[in-house]
């Protein structure tokens, strides 16, 4: 069963479009991330879906119910804010029971079902506290657990871990995780932080201006992202893009970078199967997206799909080496082993596997392989 | 050395003595207010002045109470105070309110038009009111002074409201709405406890300002079963009496509403004035 789902959502703000027509749904148990910069829509979405913001057209099903005109408190969700929206003047033990005293749950159902959540988060010695007492790691348990101890069908997370500092931010997102897999519960999250989206998710919309680029699995958007957008703004450092033509030559064809006409273009020869699904028409403009973990050294010098190059800079993170180089006159990254530790100017032969090759369109942007 | 020492204490005595006269400049009044309350009125009209009473007495308080309309004057301000009071509490609250969180058509027209209804004088307003007041058959009533005294009272408060309700996060009601509140649910249970301190403070602003009002009281009521002790007081006046021993009694048990309600929430009050400044 969908747990929900939505078909040309459109919301106007005046003459303002920010949704615009939006079509999704989400298993049951499924955990949907909105992705996109600020500005693109997600929340505005969410909140739709929340029945806190009106849609202007379009359909919202939560569970087999049309949504559109039933009141926030009747659609059986429940949601965590980014601010966590935790009741100042009440201790976290009523912050938590609110939710089942507005639906006249009786009093010892209230209680198990907060001492039940309270111990599944860790907050069981904190109930008597008022938010102010909290830290920021607690705070956002107590409105995880807020949201969990209504038992909705459906959980919204409004950037809940954007507040928090990078350590605990990371402690959390393993932590919704875990609960996501052992309560099964149906989430949609929106956040703008990739990471979180591709740990976090089963399912991925990445959003730009209130229209959905890309909506499939994680590998799918970093292995296979649809346009340039998605391509650029999924994956850290980011991919490559190098403009470039398709040459047809003879049996198989080549990707020649860099601008018609320029002295320096490199031409690098592909193999039949990594135009697979696109027209070869020759001479046609590209985008070619190389993923700088996508990058390896090359021994013993240029061939294949490899080519030469020199150093420009290299930052060592620890982890990993990036040296930054230009190829066809356009910069570029790579991703390398952290023993590998090259000087300014050094000649150095990158190669990568053509499966790992992204072309789009240069008009379009769309991908074309 | 010496002379920094010596140019510090002067600002400390300069700025004391600042204080000081603006302390007697407010206070003076009272105080002699209170003295006068004392005399008897052969000590109060006298060639020689006196600056406390040689022989105090208690007989203007009793007289003024036993022998005038005093009591039903208090009442009358006490009902006319407590209908404004409860008018703005419950209207202005929500305007507030929406005005604070809602995005609406003419918001900012409407805001600006309250706060362009109080750069008129009173008076420019008090001969529009009473013909409407009129036309209502509100003349004289109580209802019709305190529908009056919203007319002015309410921009303030809607607009210090709106201060208070400006601090609260606007996700508080969206959390409340999905916990099962409605919007006006939302409002009661989640935000007003969390403005209690600015509403109590806003409340005493409008009581007060109700309860001090003159020159409405006067044009719009006419009868003793309306008039406000403003009013009432200003009247004992005679032609050939001026009752000051009584006067001044009247004007001490006037303010000491006042008083009480200010000490009862003193504390309240200035937490409620300063938390827009300081964010707990």
């Amino acid at each position: 069963m969908k747990a929900l789902s939505l078909s040309n959502v459109r919301k106007r703000f005046g003459q303002l479009e920010v949704l615009k027509g939006i079509d999704l749904s989400l298993d049951d148990g499924g955990f949907l991330v909105l992705l996109g910069p600020s500005g693109c829509g997600k929340s505005t979405l969410l909140s739709i879906i929340a029945g806190l913001e009106e849609l202007t057209d379009g359909e919202v099903k939560i569970g087999d119910r049309v949504a559109n005109d039933l009141h926030p408190k009747d659609r059986n969700i429940a949601m965590v804010f980014q601010s966590y929206a935790l009741y100042p003047s009440m201790s976290v033990r009523r912050n938590l029971a609110f939710g089942l005293h507005m639906r006249r749950v009786d009093q010892a159902t209230q209680a198990e079902a907060v001492e039940r959540v309270a111990d599944l988060l860790g907050i069981a010695h904190l109930l008597e506290r008022r938010p102010a007492q909290l830290s920021g790691g607690q705070r956002q348990r107590v409105a995880m657990g807020r949201a969990l101890v209504r038992d909705p069908e459906l959980f919204l997370f409004d950037e809940p871990l954007s507040n928090l500092d990078a350590k605990l931010r990371v402690q959390m997102r393993s932590e919704i995780k875990k609960l996501h897999n052992r309560l099964k519960t149906t989430i949609v999250y929106v956040t703008h932080d990739q990471v979180e989206a591709m740990t976090l998710a089963t399912s991925i919309a990445v959003m730009r201006e209130g229209e959905i680029q890309q909506n499939a699995s994680p590998s799918e958007i970093y292995d296979r992202p649809a346009n340039l957008f998605v391509a650029g703004f999924v994956g850290s450092p980011q991919m490559n893009f190098l403009d470039g033509r398709i040459v047809a030559a003879g049996s198989g064809a080549s990707l020649e970078l860099g601008h018609e006409g320029r002295a320096d273009n490199a031409t690098i020869p592909l193999p039949p199967d990594a135009l697979a699904g696109m027209e070869a028409a020759d001479g046609r403009p590209v985008v070619a997206g190389i993923r700088p973990e996508a990058l390896f050294r090359q021994e013993g010098g240029a061939g294949g799909l490899g080519f030469g190059t020199k150093v420009d800079l290299v930052e060592i993170t620890g982890a990993d080496t990036i040296v930054s180089f230009t190829i066809a006159g356009q910069e570029a990254m790579a991703r390398l082993s952290a023993d590998f530790k090259p000087s300014l100017g050094d000649d150095l032969t990158l190669a990568f596997d053509p499966g790992r090759l992204h072309l789009f369109d240069r008009e379009t942007s769309n991908r074309l392989n | 050395m010496a002379s920094l020492k010596r140019s510090n204490r002067m600002k400390t005595v300069g700025a004391y003595a600042v204080a000081f006269f603006f302390l007697f400049f407010g206070l003076a009044p009272i105080v002699w207010l209170i003295i006068t309350s004392l005399k008897p009125e052969h000590e109060i009209v006298n060639r020689t002045l006196t600056y406390y009473p040689h022989d105090p007495i208690l007989t203007n308080y009793v007289d003024i109470w036993n022998q005038s309309s005093f009591p039903t004057l208090m009442m009358n301000s006490f009902i006319t105070t407590t209908m404004t009071v409860v008018i703005c509490v419950v209207i202005g609250t929500l305007a507030a309110y929406s005005f604070s969180q809602y995005r609406f058509p003419g918001k900012h027209a409407l805001l600006i038009f309250y706060l362009v209804v109080r750069m008129f004088p009173a008076v420019l307003m008090i001969i529009p009111l009473f013909l409407i007041l009129r036309a209502f058959g509100l003349l004289d009533s109580h209802l019709g002074l305190a529908l009056a005294y919203t007319s002015f009272l309410m921009p303030l408060f809607i607009w210090m409201m709106k201060g208070f309700f400006d601090t609260v996060p606007v996700e508080l009601e969206k959390a409340a709405r999905i916990d099962g509140c409605t919007r006006v649910g939302a409002l009661v249970r989640v935000i007003m406890p969390l403005v209690r301190n600015g509403l109590a403070a806003t409340a005493i602003f409008v009581a007060i300002a109700a309860w001090n009002e003159y020159m409405f009281a006067l044009m719009l009521t006419t009868s003793s079963g309306s008039r406000t002790w403003p009013v009432g007081l200003q009247l004992m006046i005679g032609e050939f009496q001026l009752p000051w021993g009584l006067l001044a009694a009247g004007g001490i048990i006037s303010i000491i509403p006042v008083i009480i309600l200010f000490a009862l929430v003193q504390q309240t009050m200035v937490r409620g004035l300063t938390a827009g400044a300081v964010k707990g």
